[in-house]
């Protein structure tokens, strides 16, 4: 398992302080699922703001793109730039038998959980991570905080890897 | 499918039997359910629709007699058997379930007797296993005294055998041997009336004046629309007169004279809710762990085996601190009653009772105040420069659109960081000697001591803010608690330091 370290790039967080070292970034077609699921989230509204304007339009309200031009704006750029973004946040390392998962800008935590301490692993694919070949890692600890800790993005063989180094570790006894 | 797992083990068709519940469960289960179906009754009369009302008695009788049957057939379906390798408990009106509970996994049998149940000699038996769920994993409610204390022998002889791999023949035999060192099994802690007393001052609550607002507002159809008006208390009294006549100093005096009426009251609360609780407090060393047992109405005995406890943490306050005196929990996987996730193991001791007790845990209390580092100041300031400017100018508009005297209330504001100034003065931490202490609160004062092999994870957090300042909180995830163990506003480079060597010997 300690040969699994070279296998993605590794990368610093945009403001590179001693924290972000040693992590190595999630699969780049995560950005892409990330895209396609904010993309589930904003449609809607998006929709909705163009049926409130040709309402208003009609009445004579207002003129055309009043709101779908800031609307469109905002969208363009949460589904464009965002996911490049919060990409770039998450990191992960598997090395010294402990897992590494660090996520989130405005709040960031870095979390680390011990192989040994792992209780169970679950290895999760929803329906856009399959079309790109990915799957996400969720270990359990005994915890009550923390009892979760889950790392998206993971290429799907790097997963099973890394689920396979975890298993090796997990005690039969959970004193 | 159980008759030929019986069949199968006939060495033991003592224990194999198939047992129900006491049969006076029905009626604690009735007695339970009496009151609110009485209100429900009551509310009826009173204030439900004209039509119906005649005819209260009989639906009264129609609904005694369903809530009868109801609870008989749920108690008849209901049955426990110990099966030669697990407890299995069939429940279930409509839809059966068995469940069955191998010995070895079950962590805790705990014993609880409310006050009707004690008169009647039964007991509530509570398995505790290890799952995550709520405390109900495996409950007995309720059979005879001797029954749960014969289920609770055969259980933990049961669990010891499948642990150590005795053959099960040896049951008979063993039972004594098990259930006698439990009868004298040294004591650790007790109180006396008098410490109990005491620990009921330092518990203030006011947990009366919340007994009689639930009280009103379920009885809230009985009790005319302007009964809370101030003027009709006075009126009824004959008071208002005399209220009118009198001058600011005796208003003044009244109201401070209501004051200490609260304080009185809740003085009072706290004793009695304390000797309710903690009467007769025992905690024993049985050769697993600790054995606790308390209660005036409610005896409650519970079994903490000491490789569950995760940690421990010491609470006090700036008046029992002076008293010297110190109350210890430790949390443990298994859960206590459903209100509380700590076990209170010593609710009033002196520092000296508390190491002995402690002293079997394998757990130190090496370090105090004074000996531990404090964090960064900007704890109590930053959060301060957020939170400060909006009452400021809540303060501010209100003052100058309504009432100049509201400004006063700039006066008060001093407050708020004094609070969060001692807390942070309160907040320390120390590694030493494969322990992590962390003391929280100036006047709920608690002192974790968690040891580093009970560390299950570990955080460090930034905000865009303490980023920006170079801080960090570190968390620490422990099994059994609900919260994190949290060191707050450390040096980024200190709390990297502190996560390497919080794993390093974990």
């Amino acid at each position: 398992m300690s040969a699994g370290l070279a296998d993605g790039p590794v990368f610093a967080v945009s403001s590179p302080d001693e924290l972000g070292a040693g992590l190595i970034a999630l699969d780049p077609r995560y950005r892409h699922v990330i895209r396609i699921m904010t993309a589930l989230m904003v449609l809607p509204a998006m929709a909705a703001a163009f049926g409130v304007e040709l309402a208003l339009v009609t009445k004579g309200l207002i003129e055309h793109g009043a709101i779908l031009a800031p609307v469109l704006a905002l969208g363009a750029f949460i589904i464009v730039f965002l996911p490049q973004r919060k990409w770039k946040r998450w990191g992960y390392s598997d090395s010294d038998e402990q897992l590494r998962v660090a996520r989130g800008w405005l709040f960031r935590t870095d979390t680390i959980v011990p192989f040994k301490r792992i209780q169970h692993i679950d290895l999760g694919e929803g329906p856009v991570e399959r079309m790109f070949g990915l799957a996400s890692l969720t270990v359990h600890t005994a915890g009550t905080h923390n009892s979760i800790v889950t790392l998206p993005g993971l290429a799907r063989d790097r997963a099973e890897a890394m689920r396979d180094a975890m298993r090796l570790h997990i005690r039969r006894e959970a004193e | 499918m159980s008759e030929t797992l019986s069949a199968a083990a006939p060495a033991e068709p003592e224990t194999a039997a198939q047992r129900r519940l006491h049969p006076l469960t029905l009626m604690l289960n009735l007695s339970r359910q009496a009151p609110q179906a009485l209100l429900g009754l009551i509310a009826l009369r009173l204030s439900g629709p004209d039509e119906l009302r005649p005819w209260v008695g009989l639906i009264a009788l129609f609904a005694v007699l369903a809530l009868f049957g109801f609870e008989f057939y749920r108690w008849w379906r209901f049955s426990y058997r110990l099966e030669p390798e697990e407890l299995r408990i069939a429940s279930g009106i409509f839809s059966r379930n068995v469940r069955s509970i191998p010995y070895e996994r079950i962590q805790d049998v705990n014993l609880e007797q409310g006050p009707l149940a004690r008169i009647l000699g039964m007991a509530k038996v509570r398995l505790e296993t290890g799952s995550s769920g709520s405390g109900d994993e495996g409950a007995l409610d309720s059979v005879d005294l001797a029954e749960a204390e014969r289920l609770r022998d055969v259980i933990r002889l049961r669990k010891a055998q499948q642990a150590g791999g005795l053959p099960s023949d040896a049951a008979d035999t063993g039972a004594e041997a098990i259930a006698m060192p439990q009868a004298d099994a040294p004591l650790l802690f007790a109180m006396d009336i008098r410490r109990i007393l005491t620990a009921g001052v330092f518990n203030f609550s006011l947990v009366f004046f919340a007994v009689v607002g639930a009280l009103l507002n379920n009885l809230d159809f009985l009790i005319p629309g302007d009964f809370w008006d101030p003027r009709r208390f006075l009126d009824f009294l004959g008071l208002d007169d005399l209220f009118a006549a009198l001058d600011l100093a005796a208003r003044i005096a009244s109201v401070i004279a209501a004051l200490v009426g609260v304080l009185l009251v809740g003085l009072v609360g706290g004793i009695i809710r304390t000797v309710l609780r903690e009467y007769g407090f025992r905690l024993e060393r049985t050769e697993t762990g600790f054995r606790r047992r308390r209660g005036l109405l409610t005896l409650t005995d519970v079994v903490m085996p000491l490789h569950r406890i995760q940690a421990a943490v010491i609470a006090t306050g700036p008046i029992r601190r002076r008293f010297g005196w110190y109350e210890l929990k430790v949390q443990s996987l298994a859960s206590d009653s459903e209100k509380e996730s700590d076990h209170s193991i010593a609710p009033l001791a002196t520092a000296d009772e508390l190491r002995h007790v402690l002293g079997e845990t394998r757990i130190a209390w090496e370090t105090d105040h004074s000996a531990m580092r404090p964090v960064d100041p900007a704890m109590w300031w930053v959060p301060l420069a957020f939170a400060l400017p909006v009452p400021i100018l809540g303060i501010a508009v209100s003052a100058s659109l309504a009432n100049p005297w509201i400004a006063l209330l700039l006066l008060g504001l001093p407050v708020i960081p004094l609070i969060s100034w001692l807390h942070w003065r309160a907040h320390r931490y120390a590694l030493l000697g494969n322990q992590l202490y962390v003391r929280d609160g100036f006047w709920n004062q608690t002192l974790t001591l968690l040891p580093l092999r009970r560390v299950q994870s570990v955080d460090i957090r930034q905000s865009a803010v303490s980023r920006y300042i170079g801080l960090a909180d570190v968390a620490i995830g422990v099994a059994g608690r609900p919260s994190a163990v949290t060191v707050h506003a450390l040096p980024l480079a200190d709390a990297m330091t502190l996560r390497t060597s919080l794993l390093a010997q974990g």
